[in-house]
């Protein structure tokens, strides 16, 4: 029976690496699980199933099967690599990290260095990134995400000046989308500090490089609002909720910048939804006030009740 | 064309007084420290000219005047530009942080009285002729007075007394806020509201607080400003508060010194997009001259000055219609005056202007503002005017009047830890 069950053991392993080499991730997953589950002492087995989870982007179910198997071989740089993988996709940067710093064999790779940037970056080590990321660039001198991460973990210490001469390394590379996420960020960052009309200026030039996004419009729309009122915000804001319904953000700005224009029959749809939203009290007193508006005082009152 | 005589060409001119406030500000930004500025124009010697009354600040925190800097100051008008300074021997020189200041005539002697309001007290000046005032100090369980109105709410002839009162503060409560890295002055949400006052007259130039029994006092609030004016067209004289960031509120008077508030449902508690912005200084006016009195309060950067247009039955805004949102977007304002600077039948704005925040926090130079002259253009369309220049200050507190009795009216605008100046209205 022995000889039949090594065969039958040699036929599924068969089938499971086949699944991984054709691209059938899921599938390998499947048969790996199987085979962990009739040989639990078959550790290397568990690699096997965190790997092909990892490779069919279940990041999650990757981290449980690799954490199982790390804790018999702590010190794999390959399931250590995988399981720091998987966390900095699951976005946990900060519980990424020590598994990554186990997995430092293979920081001759340009995968694990962007990995190792993103990760100090993410958490934190500002310093750190910089360092992770200026190897990378000195690697692969053509990888706009090395130069992106490198500019901003620069940027994050305050060498400005620095940070300058890298971004114009990252611009010459071309319309990379790590210049668009560059300039968004850009942007972004120069709309959250209240510089409305230099962000006005560089949300129009992201847009110009191609993006649409809700959340720009709706930055857009926040921008020339303040600098010009709620008449020439109002296309944005539009644009904004067309482009995605739920950014509750931009339909509170859209019905408040409706109100305030007299237009409170149209400002009540998106009033209602950004007040049942419950982020902001005075949504509902704003829509208390434009259903005062077109007559309809009792929806008023109970508005106005959720507003006070 | 016979209108087209009447208009006046104008011009201003700024001069300095002899009086610089101090606001006591430190390395320690304590919330006082931000918020005064306040003065009176009264005609003490009723020589008809109108004098100046500049309520000053005190070292901070202990909220005393250690120095003759701090004290409040009572300036005569001499006529022709001159100002001289009479605090000492006039009982008006002050103990604590004063804030803001009215007048009116408490006794019905025919001479002007005054009314001191700061962090902690009200003190009631009564005018004894000669320059020289006798002190009253009126119970106000220690709340932080901030402005105040002298009319006759109850219609019985004399003055009564309004009082609003702006958060509940003390030095060992208050916070350490930074902005931009800086320390500075914290959000007003970080303090708690404070009800208004209501003084009855009783005669004998006694004042008694009927604020429980008028219904003010049931209103939590953090005033800033209050504009007194028969706002629903019964008669009566109504009384609107404004309060920063929180809902303003309008007391409609029902007469017999009783009061209902009625923001809301007059559309003047706040904007109708819901948001309540930093309602400061407020000006009661008939800018349309439509026979109704509207409303025009400041506020700070991008929030806009709103205009309540009154329609009789309630109050709309009126602010992009006249484009008064667009002329104020860009401004932050604490003072505002509603007079014809310029003679053609419609009420102007006059504003002293500047940020909440201190120009040696988050905001930096960028805190402090010009003053700015708003042209009414036929009651339809506002208009930034370019005839006043001045420098930029941390303007405060203004008051609109003819200092100069050449029928050309005037404005007394202070500004922090600086001197206060008459504008001078210039008819040509």
């Amino acid at each position: 029976m022995i000889w039949l069950m090594t065969l039958l053991l040699l036929g599924q392993a068969e089938a499971a690496r086949e699944a991984m080499r054709l691209g059938r991730f899921d599938e390998a997953a499947r048969l790996y699980g199987a085979l962990a589950k009739q040989y639990p002492e078959a550790v290397m087995l568990r690699y096997n199933v965190g790997l092909a989870l990892y490779s069919a982007k279940k990041y999650g179910p990757a981290v449980a099967e690799l954490k199982v198997f790390l804790k018999s071989q702590p010190d794999s740089p390959q399931g250590n690599l995988i399981a720091g993988a998987a966390l900095l996709k699951l976005k946990e940067a900060c519980p990424a990290l020590p598994y990554l710093k186990k997995a430092a064999s293979f920081s001759s790779t340009p995968e694990y260095l962007e990995q190792r940037g993103e990760a100090e970056a993410a958490c934190g080590n500002a310093a750190e990134a910089e360092r992770w990321f200026a190897l990378l660039t000195g690697k692969q001198t053509a990888n706009p995400r090395g130069w992106y991460g490198l500019g901003l973990a620069q940027v994050a210490q305050g060498k400005e000046a620095e940070a300058k001469v890298v971004f114009e390394r990252l611009a010459a590379l071309g319309p990379t989308p790590e210049l668009r996420r560059l300039e968004r960020d850009i942007a972004r960052g120069l709309w959250t500090a209240g510089r409305y009309a230099e962000a006005r200026e560089a949300l129009q030039r992201v847009k110009a490089l191609g993006l649409r996004e809700a959340a720009l419009e709706y930055e857009l729309g926040d921008s020339t609002e303040k600098l010009d009122g709620p008449e020439a915000a109002l296309p944005f804001y539009r644009d904004a909720v067309k482009l995605d319904p739920k950014l509750v953000s931009a339909q509170a700005a859209l019905g408040r910048a409706l109100v305030t224009l007299k237009l409170p029959q149209e400002a009540i749809g998106p009033l209602e939804i950004a007040a049942r939203a419950n982020i902001d009290k005075s949504l509902w007193v704003a829509l208390a006030n434009a259903y005062r508006v077109v007559g309809r005082d009792a929806d008023a009152k109970l508005a106005l009740q959720k507003g006070r | 064309m016979p209108w087209l005589l009447l208009l006046m060409a104008i011009e201003f001119r700024v001069h300095e007084l002899p009086f610089a406030q101090v606001s006591g500000e430190g390395a320690r930004k304590y919330m006082p420290g931000t918020m005064g500025g306040g003065l009176a124009v009264l005609d003490f010697d009723g020589d008809g000219r109108p004098d100046l009354f500049f309520a000053n600040g005190a070292e901070l925190p202990s909220l005393e005047k250690k120095s003759e800097k701090q004290w409040s100051r009572l300036l005569r008008n001499l006529g022709g530009g001159k100002f001289e300074d009479v605090t000492v021997g006039s009982g008006l020189r002050q103990k604590g942080y004063a804030m803001g200041a009215a007048a009116g005539d408490v006794d019905g002697d025919g001479k002007v009285d005054l009314v001191v309001l700061g962090v902690g007290f009200i003190e009631l000046y009564r005018n004894l002729g000669g320059g020289k005032f006798g002190l009253t100090e009126i119970e106000n369980g220690g709340r932080w007075a901030y402005a105040a109105k002298f009319a006759d709410l109850d219609g019985d002839g004399d003055q009564d007394l309004f009082v609003v009162n702006y958060v509940r503060w003390s030095a060992a409560g208050d916070r350490e806020c930074v902005v931009n890295g800086k320390p500075d002055y914290c959000h007003p949400r970080y303090y708690k509201p404070s009800a208004n006052q209501l003084f009855e007259n009783v005669g004998g130039g006694k004042l008694k607080d009927v604020s429980a029994t008028s219904g003010i006092g049931a209103h939590e609030g953090k005033g800033m400003g209050l504009a007194v004016a028969d706002l629903t067209g019964d008669g009566k004289l109504d009384v609107f508060v404004t309060n920063d960031r929180e809902w303003n509120f309008l007391f409609v008077n029902q007469g017999g010194l009783k009061f209902v508030e009625k923001g809301f449902d007059w559309g003047v508690a706040v904007p109708s997009d819901g948001k309540s912005p930093s309602a400061m200084g407020v000006a009661a006016l008939d800018y349309d001259r439509d026979g109704k009195t509207d409303l025009v309060y400041t506020a700070l950067k991008e929030e806009t000055f709103p205009l309540l247009k009154n329609n009789g039955k309630t109050m709309v805004e009126a602010g992009i219609e006249t484009g008064l949102a667009r002329v104020t977007r860009g401004m932050s304002g604490w003072g505002v005056g509603a007079a014809d600077f310029n003679g053609d039948g419609f009420v102007d704005l006059i504003v002293g202007r500047s940020d909440a925040l201190s120009p040696q926090g988050g905001k930096g130079a960028a805190a402090r503002e010009p003053l700015s002259v708003i042209w009414n253009r036929g009651g339809k369309r506002f208009e930034m005017g370019a005839e006043l220049k001045s420098e930029s200050r941390m303007w405060r507190w203004l008051e609109v009047a003819d200092l100069s009795g050449d029928g050309c009216l005037d404005a007394v605008v202070t500004a922090l830890d600086a001197t206060a100046v008459w504008v001078e209205g210039v008819c040509k």
